[in-house]
């Protein structure tokens, strides 16, 4: 006699533990009535201890911790003064303290944290708002105030923060404006306007001005960005579009702002 | 809300490593392809874990980590994708089941003495990789049934073929390796 598939799916739930209270009982009547059953019952117990004792395998080798905690550095080494206020039970502080310990101890001689140090040094501003337009990506909503109309976009900046940037609507070059956030860059509440572009987001944050410099910015994480200066403010956008489109972008912006007397 | 995401971070993902990692290792079949997945894998938590609703953070991480051990194998190792799936469920299954039918088993033919662990290290290894992911959530990670199906996106049916299957095919291989 053979055993049909059914039954074996029904052996192995039964092994696992997974049939009903009601199933169980049937499955132990047959198991009694029926010796075949209870030896491929036998065989699958067997199989399944060996396997339990295979799998494990190897451990992950110490250094994927590290590596890991580098990757993801550039977004937890911006805010560490936050971490005094965040953790309400000391098991979470002490997780805390042994993350920064580990990128402490990979900064001694980890390559990966002294790129992000260099990084650091270049564009800690350009690597916040990188990181908050990401952040903005996985909300919901890109934006707080959904508006394409940039009579509402700018007035709803008003009172959130104190920079008033122009928040002119491309739509008809291809780069709609679909509303605007507030974002905390350097530890200040500043405006940021977001647009779209087929179906990338592109995330405009005005600073009060930081140096002349203006042009591309070598991207971060994948994430292209480029910055510009006018009126008084630094713009800085961020997106997963193309280069060529982003840079296409900042001209039409340019070209928007108020010409210097 | 960063210090929020490194709190959850550390809480969540950082004592799962080693988990995450072998699952990573099984799926592509090296530790350094694992390294690679895990990586990205812990990226993609990081820039989610904000959102996370923490009802089971445990099957989420799995999740994340199978879904991008997937991601990795179809762009750099799409030839390992290639799945016994892809036959008849049924027929395959016959042809499984009759020939170890026949073979008549016995507890004693499917003990698994200490050298044996290697050879059936090296049938899980052979197993197509839904099956061996079925396999491993279930004999490793421990996970339930409906925990299976929510981490593979799959019917719990669909756990249970997938898990016979597998354990029915590492006793058939095994047999075949016995001097």
């Amino acid at each position: 006699m053979t055993i049909d598939r059914d039954t074996m799916l029904l052996l192995n739930a039964y092994h696992d533990g997974e049939l009903s209270p009601s199933e169980t009982l049937a499955m132990d009547a047959r198991l009694a009535r029926e010796p075949e059953l209870a030896l491929r019952l036998d065989a699958l117990r067997s199989i399944s201890a060996a396997t339990r004792k295979v799998l494990p395998g190897e451990a992950a080798p110490d250094r994927l911790r590290a590596s890991v905690l580098a990757s993801i550095g550039q977004d937890m080494r911006l805010n560490d003064e936050d971490l005094e206020v965040s953790p309400p039970t000391p098991w979470q502080a002490i997780a805390a303290s042994v993350m920064i310990g580990l990128l402490g101890g990979a900064a001694i001689g980890g390559y990966a944290v002294h790129s992000l140090q260099q990084r650091q040094a270049a564009g800690q501003l350009e690597s916040e708002i990188v990181t908050a337009h990401l952040r903005a990506l996985i909300a919901p909503q890109p934006f707080d105030i959904a508006s394409s109309d940039n009579h509402v976009v700018k007035p709803w900046f008003n009172g959130r923060t104190t920079i008033a940037p122009i928040t002119p609507d491309l739509a008809s070059e291809g780069f709609a404006l679909i509303g605007g956030r507030v974002d905390l860059i350097g530890g200040k509440p500043v405006p940021v306007m977001t647009y779209r572009r087929n179906r990338h987001t592109i995330s405009v944050t005005a600073l009060e001005r930081v140096g002349d410099d203006a042009g591309p910015v070598p991207s971060i994480n994948g994430t292209n960005v480029v910055k510009w200066t006018g009126g008084g403010l630094t713009y800085i956008a961020a997106s997963d579009v193309n280069p060529v489109d982003l840079a296409a972008f900042a001209k039409l912006f340019r070209e928007q702002l108020p010409k210097p007397r | 809300m960063t210090a929020l995401a490194k709190a959850r971070f550390a809480r969540i993902v950082l004592p799962r490593l080693d988990e995450g990692y072998r699952l990573a290792h099984w799926l592509t079949g090296s530790p350094t392809d694992a390294e690679d997945v895990m990586q990205e894998a812990c990226l993609r938590a990081y820039r989610a874990i904000e959102s996370l609703v923490e009802s089971n953070a445990r099957a989420w991480f799995l999740t994340i980590v199978r879904n991008t051990s997937y991601s990795w194998l179809e762009r750099h190792r799409p030839s390992k994708l290639t799945s016994i799936e892809d036959l008849s469920e049924d027929t395959r299954w016959e042809i499984e089941n009759g020939a170890s039918a026949a073979a008549n088993e016995t507890p004693e033919d499917i003990l698994i003495a200490k050298h044996q662990a290697t050879a059936l290290q090296q049938a899980i290894e052979m197993l197509p990789v839904h099956l061996k992911e079925t396999l491993i959530l279930r004999e490793y990670h421990d996970l339930s049934y409906r925990e299976i199906a929510e981490v593979s996106a799959i019917p719990i049916g669909t756990v249970m073929s997938r898990l016979a299957k597998a354990r029915h095919i590492l006793a058939m291989l095994v047999r075949e390796e016995r001097p």
